[in-house]
């Protein structure tokens, strides 16, 4: 063999470990699912082949349409939320000194804490009998006190989003803080120099300067937004009446509750395409707003 | 070097297509998981036969307690067999190593619309030659046995024997002078003077398990609607959508609204929150399974309460909602198919360890023909009326239907998901009940519907 073609083989050689872990582990089991989704199956016996029926009862079932259109809330939440809240306090951070630490920390603790955990300790906060109602009681605020947070179908979801965006939003904080670091500190002085104000730096120089973690945590938040799936089913486990049901706990319920897993295999195509559709999406956004490089 | 290079990657291949190889062909599916435990004795483990046996996830304490009771008489029943009980985290995780080809040999499941399930997936045997042999047919009530057959067929055997019942909290009901009501009349009036004392009338909560609205539509159903009318619905001589029906689930749902159930707050009460509501004097009254009372003994002992059946509703008289709480069903992969069915005989059938488990552990009865309560000395008192009240309502007749044992199971998991819709006004009645009936047409038309006794 040629020294050449040794040169081509050997990175290919190293490759191999690793792409045979994915293949079997990602990519069958997802062409599996596929395959699936065009069987009656319970997940347990055999698989009877019924075509796209699976995909045509999709189109009809209401509580599917629900769920798309709670994660859409879901996503709208999480791409306002946790990301205008964690880059003005990343902003108002970064201009501290010794104690940005301190609460970067701080900020940051909620997101090492386990969803079962945090969606433990909330739905007891959110207890009508003994949780923050009480308080709420307490302070003579009888609205407050008499809101049943996890138990009003209008509300459940907000709840529940709400918890996740305590989790969450520090994460993004200390993204953006970190990003903020990254910046090139003679541009803010030419800025100051050239007579810009706070808000001009942060327009012209903060934002342009952080595009690309932007445009990433953009597009994991609206990723994220469509596959979530620990807190609702911690929390509120889809109820009360299907108020806070998402596509994910959705499919959860019919592989494994319903024993519908051709259904929920099926499920999952669609989630994995809506998915699929939202990251080009943001990514031709993002490409037109010039948050990302063409 | 580059040959170094070659060489590394070419042994980093080879070894993981050997881990790859070794990965497939690894064992039965049988292998010993965490939390398990193993009886052996004698011969070593590996000319023994085994034999694994699923179990719900336990604490310590109640790991001890399997173990003196379950484990420790298998050990000596069968002292040639290596037994292994397998503990799983979660029902999931049961169903997918079952798909997988693999799972214990004797699986301790939810029930008969759960073993229906694994049924229609040929993952469990069908257990008639094993009936026959063992004459299992004359062991067990005759309701709960048949409540076992899913299209016609044998597929797991009863391990529990339960119902609902009404719970009273002695000490609320005596420091007000209320009387335990006898009528869904007087039941009415209770609940209107008990909520004018700013108490929760009945307890209910079921927001860390939606499905917990089974035990009352259950209830509601088998002792408002009556037993005959919901018995007719299944078996096609009536409907689901039936007057009787209908009225019964507009009372539940109508109690809910005026706050006489669960406070109108049950989708923020978890089932732990309202048996400490219940136990704590917060609500007077509760509508639970028997099974209830182990917990209420063991986490409130002080608690000063007393079980009857639902105050009857004129013209159809007091009911008892029966359900078999678990089914024990053998794996179609076993490879000893026949030690598992005597495994299964064996504990079904050695009474003296199981009257100890259920005076000394609280353990629930099997549905057993031989079952003699008066062997049950020494135990808790308020638990013996209890059993009392089961076996008298199985004498009497008065046997209602819980849906996890006598409804199909594609109709128990609408009606488990869609109860809270009525609550909050989501759904109306006649809409749920028109769903609820499709599920038992497509049912009889399947040939897969329940057999009610």
């Amino acid at each position: 063999m040629s020294s050449v073609k040794k040169r081509h083989v050997v990175p290919y050689l190293f490759i191999i470990p690793a792409f045979i872990i994915h293949v079997s582990i990602v990519t069958a089991p997802a062409f599996s699912t596929l395959v699936m989704s065009l069987f009656d199956w319970n997940g347990m016996g055999n698989a009877k082949f019924i075509g796209i029926k699976n995909f045509k009862e999709i189109f009809q079932d209401s509580i599917v349409k629900l769920s798309i259109m709670h994660n859409i809330q879901w996503l709208l939440i999480f791409i306002t939320v946790p990301l205008i809240l964690g880059f003005t306090v990343a902003i108002i951070v970064s201009q501290l000194g010794r104690t940005q630490m301190f609460f970067r920390t701080v900020y940051f603790i909620p997101y090492i804490i386990s969803a079962a955990v945090a969606g433990k300790i909330w739905t007891a906060y959110m207890n009508p009998y003994y949780g923050l109602n009480q308080v709420f009681d307490k302070l003579g605020w009888e609205g407050l006190a008499k809101v049943l947070w996890l138990g009003n179908p209008k509300i459940a979801l907000y709840s529940v989003a709400f918890v996740d965006n305590w989790h969450w939003w520090g994460f993004i904080l200390v993204l953006f803080l970190g990003a903020l670091q990254q910046v090139d500190s003679t541009l803010y002085e030419a800025a100051r120099v050239d007579g810009a104000s706070r808000f001009q730096e942060l327009l012209h120089v903060s934002i342009p300067g952080i595009k690309q973690t932007i445009a990433f945590v953009l597009i994991m938040t609206i990723m994220w937004s469509f596959l979530t799936f620990d807190y609702v089913y911690i929390m509120t486990n889809g109820g009360p009446a299907n108020s806070t049901e998402i596509m994910s706990t959705y499919i959860y319920k019919n592989a494994f509750v319903k024993y519908r897993a051709g259904y929920a295999n099926a499920l999952c195509v669609i989630q994995s395409g809506v998915c699929v559709l939202l990251y080009f999406l943001q990514k031709y956004i993002s490409k037109k707003g010039g948050m990302e490089d063409e | 070097m580059k040959s170094l290079k070659k060489i590394l990657s070419m042994c980093l291949v080879t070894a993981m297509m050997c881990t790859m190889a070794a990965c497939s062909s690894g064992g039965n599916g049988n292998q010993s998981g965490g939390g398990s435990g193993t009886a052996d004795t004698g011969k070593s483990s590996k000319d023994k036969e085994k034999i694994v046996i699923s179990c719900y996830l336990a604490d310590d304490s109640q790991v001890a307690v399997r173990e003196k009771y379950i484990d420790e008489p298998l050990k000596k029943a069968f002292p040639d067999v290596n037994i292994e009980i397998k503990m799983y985290n979660d029902r999931q995780s049961l169903q997918v190593e079952v798909a997988g080809g693999g799972g214990p040999d004797i699986m301790d499941l939810d029930g008969p619309t759960d073993v229906a399930e694994f049924a229609k997936g040929s993952r469990v045997l069908e257990l008639g030659d094993y009936a026959e042999k063992y004459g299992w047919a004359n062991l067990f009530y005759d309701w709960a046995y048949k409540s076992c057959f899913y299209n016609d067929k044998l597929y797991s055997l009863p391990t529990s024997f339960e119902g609902m019942v009404m719970y009273y909290n002695m000490d609320v009901m005596e420091k007000n002078g209320w009387e335990v009501p006898q009528t869904e009349d007087e039941l009415v009036e209770l609940m209107k003077k008990v909520k004018e004392k700013d108490i929760i009338p009945i307890a209910f909560g079921n927001s860390n398990y939606q499905g917990a609205v089974d035990w009352l539509y259950s209830t509601f159903s088998s002792c408002y609607a009556g037993p005959k009318a919901v018995k007719a619905a299944m078996e096609g001589n009536g409907k689901y959508t039936d007057a009787a029906i209908k009225d019964a689930f507009q009372t539940m749902v109508d109690w809910w609204k005026n706050g006489w159930i669960g406070d109108k707050a049950s989708q923020s009460v978890t089932n732990e929150d309202m048996l400490a509501f219940f136990a704590e004097g917060k609500a007077a009254m509760m509508i639970d399974g028997t099974w209830a009372s182990n917990q209420l003994l063991a986490t409130y002992p002080d608690c000063n309460w007393d079980s009857e059946m639902m105050p009857a509703k004129e013209g159809i008289g007091p009911i008892l909602p029966f359900a078999t709480g678990g089914g024990y069903a053998i794996n179609a992969n076993s490879d000893n198919p026949d030690l598992a069915a005597e495994v299964l005989n064996y504990l079904f059938t050695s009474l003296d360890r199981h009257y100890q488990s259920i005076r000394e552990a609280g353990y629930q009865p099997y549905p057993l023909k031989e079952f003699d309560i008066s062997k049950l000395e020494g135990i808790d008192e308020k638990l013996n009326n209890q059993y009392k009240l089961l076996m008298d309502a199985q004498t009497n007749n008065q046997i209602g239907y819980c849906s996890w044992t006598f409804y199909p199971s594609d109709m128990r998991v609408y009606m488990n998901e869609n109860t809270d819709a009525l609550f909050l006004e989501l759904l109306s009645v006649d809409d749920y009940l028109a769903k609820a009936q499709t599920y038992i047409d497509k049912a009889i038309t399947d040939k897969t519907i329940p057999v009610l006794p």
